[in-house]
This record gives structure tokens, sequence and C-alpha cells, in this order.
């Protein structure tokens, strides 16, 4: 019987989420050749994950920052925009909103393995949504932003900028699974333009 | 020129030729008329061709260099940047760190200071508490002891006067008994002797009547014995008496010992009564006693705040009680602070209009000085003046005098003989007499001017001295002192405007805070993919406008701006970028088809039992599994085969193979099918 995840280690299992959701739409979505990805094995999945060193150093600065704010309980959702480098617009926003949970809104401890299974279910679903999403036809055109949604008054390196929410006015959203440890709860979706 | 050289004429032509043009139609004359000199014409023409080619190919070269140095530098250039860059990034990254680290470390010794404080003050409250705590567990054991040994040895006593009680109770029974038995038995005696009496006395009567009738000695004598008896018998009779009178006695004793022990019994038992009410009550208090501990603990967290500010002796405090007393105290002292504080503040207020009174009042006064002195210079100039005007005067009386001695001769001159010797002499004296008295009177006069002059300059320097080291100063200070009075007194308002400012502003900051505590920050890294790339294109737009507006506004045909060169540089940048990406795409992509490559090397080797090397002569070496030391090698180019296998010890009929299976059949596949099961056979015998 596995033990129930501590705060620390519930906001390191949301952090590694995010890494490898984020390379999973990254290599889905096309955004960086397939050939910059190599195959891990995680969740019980085989998962992509990148190789290259920009990518790489770029996510790990994000997910630093963000896990600190985690453990804070500063961060509440994180967003990652994939963007038409020619037009300049947001062409899908992937959207991880993390709920702090209260004592009186725990629901007892879940089990580290319940939690894996749900990261699981909502991985598959991410990979998943690929035959529902528009077809990205210009290769090679598109880049990628994530925003970090935090309290107004925590701690910012300078290295962080504020920014705007680039959302897709008018777009379809599409509410994705979600998956709960002991202290938080990480809802999914998805908009894009249509 | 272009005519010229094109060789095109024109007979509007007015320009002469150019020396190049006319060697080359001189050249061009005698090439058909002199060999010797077309030849050397020709060699020269060679040489200069030669030249000029190698002058080209130079260029080219140094073209090509200047090229190649140029894309080092541009790509040495990249590194450095990108280097500097990183060191950029590093050195910020390092400040950041090292300010997070002193700020934190500043933290860090603070709250250790803090921690150290409050542990230090926690101990000592601890080691105090701990202390009482012990005291009074002490006392409260001390004092159990007692009453546990009290009761102890009260319930032994008890014990004790109850067991003897019972003795008591028993022998008692035994002695009421006796006494019962004893007292029915002196009935029965007294019976008896009341008996015996009434015989007695019976006979006595019949005695006295037998005596007078029959008077025998016999019967007296029994009579005797039977008295006799019968004394003895009483005697006893009163010795037993006697005895259990004693006895009874010594019981009533007995009794009222009893008596008194039931009475110290019942005495006893009410203390114990009492007892178990105290130990009620010392547990009741025991518990009070953990509650007011608890509560007291309370006190100190509240106190130890306190404690540093306020100079309570924590040793004073006993109970809340003082606390509160101290805190009365300490309040109506607060309450006459106040007081005093708002009095003074009102008295320091009047001294300060006072001040600002006494401030304008000198400087009325330091006015009215400068005006006395400036009346005083007037003064001085009035005389000054009027000295003047007296020298004038006294010039004047010259004059007039000479004037009149003139007139007196030409009086003489015209009166001449007329005249009389005595009148003139008369006038004469008289006019001197007048001359004399003007004369002292004149002197007198200068006298007391000069006199006065002196005492004035005397004045004056003194005056001018007590001004240069007083008044001069004195009147500078003071009228500076008045001036930043004036000036701290309009700055203190000012402040205090400023201040209510001040409270205004964090108040509504306050409220601001409040209101945007719930609002949410959104956050990027700021170089991220999409940031550098829209970096790469305002970069992009700035230099082709910049580029734009130069190559409009140009004047010259020759000048090409600056701009444009940047803008291509930043291209060839960009290109770059792009030839380094795609360089790495093909690297990953040659990594993975290497990779692919020797996984299908890897299977066929597994599957087919050979191992293939390819070449890079058009050739593949085939490996046996079974027999690594060997190949077969193919060449598909000359579709030819040769192997090391053919050999005596490995497989004896390979041309026999070689010609059932290729060179009859057509079959590689098989031949090296029966070549696999060949060397599995021999390696198989080998071991």
């Amino acid at each position: 019987m596995s033990q129930p995840i501590s705060l620390r280690g519930s906001t390191r299992t949301i952090t590694e989420f995010f890494e490898y959701s984020i390379n999973s739409i990254l290599y889905q979505r096309g955004v960086y050749p397939p050939e910059d990805f190599n195959t891990v094995k995680k969740y019980g999945l085989t998962l992509l994950k990148t190789h290259d060193d920009e990518l790489k150093q770029y996510i790990r600065r994000i997910l630093l920052q963000v896990h600190k704010w985690l453990l804070g309980g500063k961060c509440n959702k994180l967003v990652l925009c994939i963007v038409d480098k020619d037009e300049g617009d947001v062409v899908e926003r992937w959207s991880f909103d993390v709920t702090h949970l209260s004592p009186s809104e725990k629901e007892g401890d879940i089990d580290e393995e319940v939690t894996q299974n749900q990261i699981r279910g909502l991985i598959r679903q991410i990979t998943a949504s690929v035959t529902f999403l528009p077809e990205l036809t210009k290769e090679g055109s598109y880049t990628f932003n994530v925003l970090a949604y935090t309290d107004a008054y925590a701690k910012v390196p300078l290295e962080w900028a504020d920014s705007a929410s680039k959302e897709i006015e008018g777009g379809e959203v599409v509410q994705l699974k979600s998956f709960s440890t002991n202290d938080r709860r990480v809802t999914a979706q998805v908009s894009y333009k249509f | 020129m272009s005519n010229n050289a094109s060789g095109g004429s024109s007979p509007f032509l007015e320009t002469p030729l150019s020396p190049s043009s006319a060697n080359n139609v001189e050249s061009r004359i005698p090439r058909f008329n002199v060999n010797g000199n077309v030849a050397i014409g020709e060699e020269k023409e060679h040489q200069i061709l030669s030249l000029q080619y190698k002058l080209n190919t130079i260029q080219n070269e140094f073209e090509i260099e200047r090229l190649q140095m140029q894309r080092q530098l541009n790509s040495v250039d990249k590194k450095y940047r990108t280097t500097i860059d990183e060191l950029e990034h590093a050195l910020n990254d390092t400040k950041f760190l090292h300010e997070t680290n002193s700020s934190l470390n500043e933290e860090l010794d603070s709250l250790r200071k803090d921690y150290e404080e409050l542990r230090a003050s926690r101990e000592t409250d601890f080691k105090d508490l701990k202390r009482q705590l012990e005291d009074k567990t002490q006392e409260v054991d001390d004092l159990k002891l007692n009453y546990e040994n009290e009761i102890s040895v009260i319930n032994s006593e008890l014990q004790n006067a109850r067991i003897a009680s019972e003795n008591d109770k028993a022998m008692l029974k035994r002695y009421e008994e006796q006494v019962s038995s004893q007292s029915l038995e002196i009935r029965n005696l007294n019976s008896v002797i009341l008996e015996k009496d009434a015989e007695i006395s019976n006979l006595k009567t019949s005695g006295m009547m037998n005596f007078q009738q029959n008077d025998t000695t016999e019967e007296l004598t029994a009579i005797n014995r039977l008295f006799q008896d019968q004394v003895k018998f009483t005697k006893q009779l009163e010795e037993a008496n006697i005895k259990q009178a004693n006895e009874l006695k010594k019981l009533r004793n007995v009794n009222e010992s009893y008596n008194f022990y039931k009475i110290e019994n019942d005495k006893l038992q009410n203390r114990i009564n009492t007892f178990e009410k105290l130990e009620k009550n010392y547990q009741d208090s025991q518990l009070k006693i953990v509650n007011l501990e608890s509560k007291l603990a309370a006190w100190d967290i509240v106190d130890t705040d306190q404690e540093s500010h306020m100079d309570l002796d924590m040793n004073n405090i006993q109970n809340p009680v003082d606390v509160i007393r101290n805190w009365k105290l300490l309040k109506k002292e607060n309450l006459m602070l106040i007081d005093e504080n708002s009095k003074v503040t009102l008295s320091s207020n009047n001294l300060k209009i006072l001040n600002d009174e006494l401030a304008m009042e000198r400087n009325q006064l330091l006015d009215l000085n400068n005006n006395y002195e400036q009346n005083l210079i007037n003064m001085k100039k009035l005389n000054h003046e009027l000295e003047q005007q007296k020298l004038l005067s006294f010039e004047e009386c010259k004059l007039l005098r000479k004037q009149l001695d003139e007139f007196d001769n030409f009086v003489n001159e015209a009166q001449g003989e007329k005249s009389k010797d005595g009148n003139n002499e008369n006038y004469k004296d008289l006019v001197d007499e007048y001359k004399n008295k003007t004369e002292d009177l004149t002197n007198e006069l200068k006298r007391i001017n000069e006199e006065q002059r002196q005492q004035n300059q005397q004045q004056s320097q003194t005056n001018k001295k007590r001004k240069t080291n007083d008044s001069s100063s004195l009147t500078y200070y003071s009228q500076r002192i008045n001036e930043l009075q004036l000036e701290n007194s309009s700055l203190v308002r000012d402040v205090a405007k400023k201040e209510t400012v001040i409270t205004h502003l964090e108040a509504k900051l306050k409220q601001l805070a409040e209101l945007k505590e719930k609002k949410i920050r959104i956050l990027q890294l700021r170089d991220g993919p999409l940031l550098k790339d829209q970096f790469i294109k305002r970069k992009e737009l700035e230099l082709l406008k910049a580029e734009n507006n130069d190559l409009l506004s140009r004047s010259g045909a020759d000048m090409i701006p600056k701009s444009v060169y940047e803008t291509l540089n930043f291209e060839l940048k960009k290109q770059e970028d792009e030839i380094f990406k795609s360089t790495k795409k093909f690297m990953r992509l040659k990594e993975i088809f290497n990779k692919k490559s020797l996984e299908f090397i890897d299977v066929v080797n597994s599957l087919l039992g050979f191992k293939l090397e390819f070449q890079q002569d058009n050739k593949v070496k085939i490996y046996s599994c079974f027999k690594p030391s060997n190949y077969l090698m193919v060449d598909l180019v000359k579709n030819t085969l040769v192997s090391n296998l053919n050999r005596e010890d490995v497989i004896a009929d390979w041309d026999e193979l070689l010609k059932v299976w290729i060179e009859d059949r057509g079959q590689i596949p098989c031949f090296l099918a029966t070549i696999t099961l060949r060397l599995w056979e021999i390696s198989d015998m080998n071991k």
C-alpha cells in the first residue's frame, strides 16, 4: 500500500505532470519536430520528452519557479499557448487550473496510485485530443508560450515579466479530465480556434 | 567613353581620346606593319592578361578569404555575443542569487537572533515555571505526606480506640454480668441476712422466752456457733462486697474511660470527616492551581512583550491581581504623563509662538537699529556739509576782508589828502581789532571743530570696533537665528501638512492593496521562444524601416546607406541561425538513421545469422554468427563474391557448394543458408 502524498510530494507530482504534459503537447501538436523527442516510460505510458537543450532548459526554468510558487500556494494556473509565428495569433490554449484545497475541501487521504491513474487518464486524453483539434497546417511556423497565473503579491524573479492572458476570443472550449492529490486538484481544458 | 571602348565612332566626337585608347589605336596600327613590335605587344598583352587574371584570381581569393574571414568573424562574434549573453545571464543570476543569499542570510540572522532571544526568554520562563511547579509539587507532596501521616496516625489511633472500646465493651459486659450476678448474690445474701436476722430476732424472742423457760447450754453453743458462722459468713460477704465494690469502682473508671474514648473517637471521626473534606478541598485547590498555572502561562505569554518594554518585575507578579494593579497604576501614570505631555506641548507651542513674536520684535528692533544707524550716517553727512559750508563762509570772509582792504586803499587814495590821519588810524584800529577778534573766533571755532572731529573720530572708531566685534556679528547671528527660526516654523508646518498627507496616502494605499489583493498576475519568462521570435521580427522591421528611410532620403547616387549593410548583416545572421537549426535537424536525423540502421543490422543478424557490414566502395562484408572470424565479401558493382571460408578446416567443399547453389541454381539465399548450417555443425562439433 503506497503512502499518501505530502504537500511537497504533491507539488512535485504536479510539476512533473506539467513537464510531461507540456512535452506531450509540443510533440503531439508538431510545435517542435519529432526528432527532438525521445521516448520515456512514465505513468505506465510511453511518453515523449524533448532532448533539445534549449527547450529543455526553458521548460526547466519555468517549472522550477512554478514549483516554488506552488509550494507557497501562490500559483493557481499554468497556461500553454500555441502561437502562429506569422500572424501572432494564439491558435490553441491549454490551461491547467490548480485548486489549493482547504482542510474542509479535502476528501481524505488520496492514494498515490489513484493520482497516478488519474494523471495517466489525463495524459491519454491530451494525446487523443489530436483527433478533434484542428490540424496545424503551417509546419514549423508555430511557437509556444507558457503563462503562470500567480497571486498579486507573489515574489517574482527578474526574469519573469507580466503578460496578457492571451485568451482565444470565441474559441471552442473542451474540458478535459482532472486529477487530485491530497492538497490540490488540477483540472485541464483546451480552447482552440475553429 | 563607352563609345570609345566599344569601338564605335562618332563624327561629332570632340573630346580627345584617352591615353589607353590612344595606345590601343597605336598598338593596333603597327600590329599589321612590324612583326617584332607585334610580338612584343602580344607578349605584353599576354602578360597584362595573365597579370589581370592573377589579379582577378588574387582578388577572388581575397574576396573568398574575406568572406570566409567575415563568416568566421560573424560566427566568432555570434559566439562572443552568446557567451556575453550567457555571461550576463550568469552574472545576473549570480547577482540575484548573491542578493537573495545576502537578504536571506540577513533574515536568517535576524530570525536566529529573535529565535535565540525568544528561546532564552522562554527558557528562563520555563525554568521559573518549572521551579515554581517543583516548589508547588514539593509543597503538595509534603502536605500529602503530612496529611497521610496524620491520617494513618489517626486511623491507627482510631483502630486502637475501636479495639480498646470493643475490649472495654466486652469487659464491661463481663463486669456488668458479674455485677448483676454479684448484685443478685448480694440481694440473695441480703434476703438471707434478712431471713437470718428474722430468724435471729425470732430466736432471740424465742431464746428470751426459752431462756426463761429452757435455758440449755447446748442450744446456746449451737446458736453461738451459728452466730460465729454467720459472722464469718458475713465478714466473707463483706470482704467480697468490698472487693466487688472495688471492682465496680474499677469498672466505673473503665466505663468512664470508655466513654472518654468514645467521645474521643467521635471527635476523631469528626476530624477524619473534616480531613476528608480538606482532602477534597485540597484536590479542588490543586485543580484550581493547575488552571491558574495555565492561566499564568497565558499571562506570561501576554506579558513577555510587555516585559521587554516595561520594567515590570515578574517576580513581583504573583497573580493576575498584581498585574491588574500594576496595569491600573501604569494607566494612571500614563494618563498623568499624557496630561503632562499635553501641557508640555501646549507650553512648547506657546513658547514657539512667543519665540516667533520675539523673533518678529527682534527683526523690528534690528530694522529700527538699521534706521538709527542710517540716521546717524545722514547726520554725519549733514555735519560734514555744514563744516564745508563753514569753511566756505570763512573763505568768503577772507575774500571780503581782502575786498575791504582794497576798498580801504582805494578810499584812501581817493580821499588823498582830504582824509585825516586820526580818523584813518581809528578805522584801522577798529578793523585790526575786528580782524583779531574774527581770527580768534575762527581759531577757537577751528579748535572746537577739531576737538569735535577728534571726539567723533574716537567715537566712530569705538563704534566701528564694537560694530565689527559685537554688533556686526551679533546682529548677523541674531538675524540669522530669526530667519532660521522662522524658516524652521514654516518647515515644521510643512512637515505637519506632509505628515497628514502621508497618513491619507498610506490609508489609500492600504485600501488599494486590499483591493488589489484579490487580483492575479499573469507572468511569462522574458526569453521564451515566442518573445525571442517577436524580438527578431521587431528588429528586422526596425532595420527595414531604417533602410527604407535612408534609401528614400539619400542624396548621392553612389552612396549606400549603412542601414542596408545592417539589414543584410541581420539577414545573414538569420540565415546562419536557420543553417544552424537545419544542421541540428540533420544531425538528429542522422542519429536516428544510425540508430535505426543499427537496429536493422541487429535484426538481420539475429534472424538470418549474418552480420552485414556495408563498406564505402559498394562492398558488403557478411559475417556468420557461427564463425565471426571469417567473412564473405560481396562486391555489388563487380557482382563478385569472395570469401575466406573456403579453407579445408572450415568448409572443404566450398567450390562444390558454390557451383551447385550459385552457378547451377542461382540461389544465393540457399547458398548462405547451407553455409550457415555447415558452420553451425562445425561449431556444434567443436563444442
